[in-house]
């Protein structure tokens, strides 16, 4: 299947809240699949949890949207098992996500506008 | 594990797996390692949640992929639209999800438990080559009433002389003492006739196999390794071959490897039958006989050739062979007899558990359909065809179906070692049980027919009703005949619940009462092993004495023993010997009417070391020698059989055929349970090891302080380094062992009764909580024209406890019947009698009432005000 990439960032918007858990966990280490899982349950707290279909088909159409790519660094062959592949964010994924939170950033400014928060508008 | 996700990576299109499979399978092992960490609730949950998660996904994927290949595929999509609804739906009613998913777990799991037990031993055929072909053979005795093994020469002459069979051979399994570099050991010994190898499709990995010229004097001293034992003693070297192996002293050279023989893996070394000895005698019937029957010979026509030759030798050698014959059974049904029937057993239970589990979930399922009549109406109003809302329906049942087959597996788990444990107690397997991808396959299958079978009532009621009326009657329900099967099924699951639970406690009680017997002996502290004295080095006779004498000296003389003695069999152990014992004031017995009681050999120390009672007279001493006056030890039971008038210490008697001169009875011992706590006791003799020594024999060690085995071993081997100690084990665990089949079938029944019930009461639970809510108006308008709270919660805990009373009355009936049958199933099982009936009734009465009592509490709750404004 040819991969769907698109330069323009806007293309990408809005982030499915799963691909942008995604993108946080691999923001700033590269992560195996059951390491991304384990991420956004630790960050989460475990009130998400990310089932391996769901978790795989997210990560096909980020690698084709070319928001992700495949690692060609492995790990320490004592450290992990060797046969796993490592992703990581591109600069396109990094600029995909920064605009997802300043989108999201608005509408929660927004939000306060409507008093829905609590706290300091 | 590798196999369950195979299966559900089969959701996801192929590109998709090539890329991501690898990858999926290592995070959904790392997740199923967690799940086990985190316990039982992870545990159970995670094969229905991967299963959800697959389906969807996998779909999703699929659907997508067609979509970007050839445009649109709306069946795929409609039905992907299909499974996404019904999981968001599903989701939505977590509490009856959960409980749909677990009841279809139990009983899928616990069927796909036996159907995999079944089938790796009663379906597939058997692990050796023309397996349809094998027979076993059987000589029979009609006058002298025996069925049993066969003698090797008559084998021989049948082997030459019957024509329908292309191999046959006669084997027995016994032990050996095998001398290594760091003393010896004792290992399993089979000894073969020659066609043995080729009959059970062993081929050699290495070498070769010996054939019938080894039976000749003089060549026999040759080995086959088991692959188990030639990469134990030799770290696999292909060297081994033209190695000597001492066995039992003697040195024996090693011919050959040949793979582990299924049903006989215990077996380290295979040696010869030869034809001098024991093996010799035509009246020892002592060894098992196979044979391959030529194509197209019916097992008639070879049984006839046999008897042939049968008679012939009758006619031949009319001391040893009169009367007897050859039977012949196919080995697959010989093999399975035994198993047949707790299998038959087990499954008639699971069946019965699965049919509550199906009625249960069919009777959630359509309490579900009448609470979304309203929601199924609105859509065909708008326009949503019949068929399509009957495929959403079905689809909901299958998805059910696939998650409760996926749970089930793990409970399938868990049962089929359960399982295998209680038969692999009595006998050893052929074959382990596993779960195969053939009952992968048969679960998958069998959870999607549940799903469409339960699916299909409400599916029925639902598809066909005009939208107008069902929008009119949505307040009211199911209606009276919904409500009316449901009612039935509530009955029928109570009723074999009522049934389980009967079983469930008579064996529980008569497990409890083998608990509770005395066995006549004190087991505690007393630790027995076996040594063998082999004939290489001690002869007959007197040696012997000498060596376990000095044995049992040197082993009381430990700091931490109390007393020590040897004797041939040990109780609960399961081999014993019998003989026929008389008055030697008494005519010998005709025959059918002997008096056959068991006989053990026994030394000096023994009814001390294992806490026998000495009722009267005394012990064996050191003074009962080879040449002194013959003597013997008699049990209370067989004293009071020879003399009931009393007494028995100074009175003579005498074995007949095998003794020429009476025995004097010199002391009484208290009974004790020979065979096994759950048998009755036994008539029992003992004569002194002095004057019958034997080869093989038990030592009891009665400690007062811990006591290792190595001051065991080192104990035989300051008198004999060569010889093994085996089967150390202390006798207490003998004892235990004893009724462990018991003790797991009744944990297996009884779990299964506990099930049954738990599952009915969510039955009935549901029926009552349904009727509260479908009655809601009408409990309204009750109350508002004066209805009390407590007259309400009376109407709905007299419909409850009504199905109950109905079903337990027809339960405990049934119960009666099933008693009866299972009598010719389980060895020992009494009728119920009315104290245990009575429990019975009460539990389940108990459990019902609490059952309805919880949504009986709701309706007296209703506030009519509330429910007539709906």
């Amino acid at each position: 299947m040819p991969a769907r990439r698109s330069n323009d960032i806007d293309h990408h918007l809005p982030v499915k809240p799963v691909a942008f858990q995604i993108l946080l966990s691999l923001a700033e280490d590269e992560r195996h699949g059951y390491g991304i899982t384990q991420d956004i349950a630790a960050r989460t707290a475990a009130r998400m949890s990310i089932e391996p279909g769901n978790l795989y088909r997210s990560l096909k159409a980020m690698l084709d949207d070319g928001l992700l790519e495949e690692s060609e660094r492995r790990p320490a062959p004592d450290l992990d098992d060797q046969r796993r592949r490592y992703y990581r964010i591109t600069p396109l994924g990094r600029k995909v996500a920064m605009a997802e939170t300043s989108r999201l950033a608005e509408l929660v400014a927004e939000a306060r506008g409507k008093r829905w928060i609590r706290g300091k508008a | 594990m590798r196999s369950l996700t195979r299966l559900l990576l089969l959701t996801f299109p192929a590109t998709f797996r090539r890329r991501f499979g690898e990858d999926m399978t290592a995070v959904l092992t790392d997740r199923w390692h967690a799940a086990r960490r985190a316990g039982l609730v992870a545990t159970m949950t995670f094969w229905p949640r991967a299963a959800a998660d697959a389906i969807r996904h996998g779909m999703a994927e699929r659907s997508a992929e067609r979509c970007a290949t050839s445009g649109r595929d709306s069946m795929l999509r409609s039905l992907l639209q299909d499974v996404r609804y019904a999981l968001r739906t599903l989701g939505k009613q977590r509490g009856v999800t959960l409980t749909i998913v677990a009841t279809l777990a139990l009983g899928i799991g616990a069927t796909t438990a036996v159907y995999s037990v079944a089938d790796a031993l009663m379906l597939r055929p058997l692990p050796f080559p023309n397996a349809d072909r094998l027979v076993s053979l059987q000589s029979v005795n009609q006058e002298r009433g025996f069925s049993g093994n066969v003698a090797v020469p008559d084998f021989d002459d049948w082997r030459a002389g019957v024509d329908a069979i292309d191999a046959g051979a006669a084997w027995t399994a016994s032990e050996a003492n095998l001398a290594g570099l760091d003393g010896a050991e004792r290992v399993s010994a089979g000894l073969v006739t020659g066609e043995f190898f080729s009959l059970v499709g062993a081929t050699p990995t290495l070498g070769r196999v010996f054939g019938d010229d080894a039976r000749t004097p003089g060549l026999e001293h040759v080995v086959v390794l088991s692959e188990g034992a030639w990469a134990r003693l030799y770290g696999r070297s292909p060297d081994a071959v033209g190695r000597t192996a001492v066995l039992d002293g003697v040195a024996h050279a090693v011919v050959g490897v040949v793979p582990a023989v299924a049903g006989l893996d215990h077996i380290e070394v295979w040696r010869p039958l030869a034809r001098t000895g024991a093996a010799s005698a035509r009246t020892n019937h002592a060894y098992r006989a196979y044979a391959r029957l030529k194509p197209d010979v019916t097992v008639e026509q070879a049984t006839a050739q046999f008897n042939a030759v049968a008679a012939r030798l009758e006619a031949e050698y009319p001391e040893s062979n009169h009367g007897w014959r050859v039977s012949l059974t196919p080995l697959q049904e010989e093999l399975t007899a035994g198993l047949n029937q707790a299998v038959t057993l087990v499954g008639a239970i699971v069946v019965l558990l699965l049919l509550i589990a199906c009625s249960n979930v069919a009777g959630l399922l359509m309490s579900r359909a009448a609470d979304r009549r309203r929601e199924f109406a609105v859509r065909t109003a708008l326009g949503a065809g019949r068929r399509r809302i009957v495929r959403q329906i079905l689809t909901e049942c299958v998805v059910l179906g696939v998650m409760g087959g996926a749970a089930g597996l793990a409970v399938a788990w868990w049962s089929t070692d359960a399982l295998t444990a209680v038969l692999a107690s009595d006998e050893g397997l052929w074959r382990t049980p596993t779960l195969s991808v053939q009952v992968l396959a048969f679960a998958t299958v069998m959870s999607v027919a549940t799903g469409l079978l339960f699916g299909l009532a409400p599916a029925l009621t639902l598809g066909t009703a005009r939208p107008q009326q069902q929008l009119r009657s949505a307040g009211s329900g199911a209606g009276r005949s919904g409500r009316r099967t449901r009612s039935t099924m509530a009955f029928v699951q109570m009723a074999i619940a009522s049934v389980l639970l009967v079983g469930a406690a008579l064996l529980t009680t008569s497990l409890y009462r083998a608990l509770q017997v005395d066995p006549g002996f004190d087991p505690d502290n007393v630790m027995t092993f076996r040594v063998t004295a082999p004939a290489a080095t001690y002869g007959e006779g007197q040696a012997l004495t000498q060596f376990f004498s000095t044995l049992t000296e040197r082993l009381g003389a430990l700091p931490q023993v109390a007393s020590a003695g040897v004797m041939s069999s040990l109780p609960m152990a399961g081999n014993s010997t019998i003989r026929q014992v008389i008055r030697v004031d008494e005519p010998v017995p005709e025959r059918g009417n002997e008096r056959w009681v068991l006989y053990q050999v026994s030394s000096p120390g023994y009814v001390a070391a294992s806490g026998m009672g000495l009722l009267a007279g005394r012990d064996f001493s050191a003074a009962d020698r080879e040449t002194s006056p013959p003597v013997a030890l008699v049990n209370e039971s067989l004293a009071r059989a020879l003399w009931p008038d009393g007494g028995g210490v100074g009175r003579m008697i005498l074995v007949p055929g095998d003794e020429v001169i009476p025995r004097e009875v010199v002391g009484i011992l208290a009974d004790i349970r020979y065979r096994g706590l759950n048998r009755p006791v036994l008539p029992q003799y003992h004569v002194p090891f002095s004057q019958a020594p034997r080869r093989t024999m038990a030592v009891a060690v009665r400690a007062t302080a811990p006591l290792g085995v190595t001051e065991i071993t080192r104990t035989v081997a300051s008198i004999d380094p060569t010889l093994p100690v085996y089967d150390v084990v202390m006798l207490s665990d003998l004892m235990r062992q004893s009724i462990a089949s018991q003790r797991a079938m009744t944990t297996t029944v009884a779990l299964f009764g506990g099930l049954a019930v738990a599952l009915a009461a969510v039955g009935l639970h549901g029926i009552i909580a349904t009727g509260v809510r479908e009655r809601r108006r009408e409990i309204g308008i009750r109350m508002a024209i004066g209805a009390t709270a407590s007259q309400v919660r009376r109407l709905f805990l007299r419909q409850g406890m009504t199905i109950a009373m109905l079903a337990v009355g027809l339960g405990l009936a049934a119960s009666h019947w099933a008693v009866r049958w299972s009598q010719g199933q389980l060895f020992g099982l009494q009728a119920p009698g009315p104290v245990l009936l009575a429990a019975v009734a009460a539990m389940v009465l108990g459990i019902a009432l609490a059952a309805t009592w919880l949504p009986a509490r709701v309706a007296c709750r209703v506030n009519p005000v509330e429910s007539l404004r709906d």
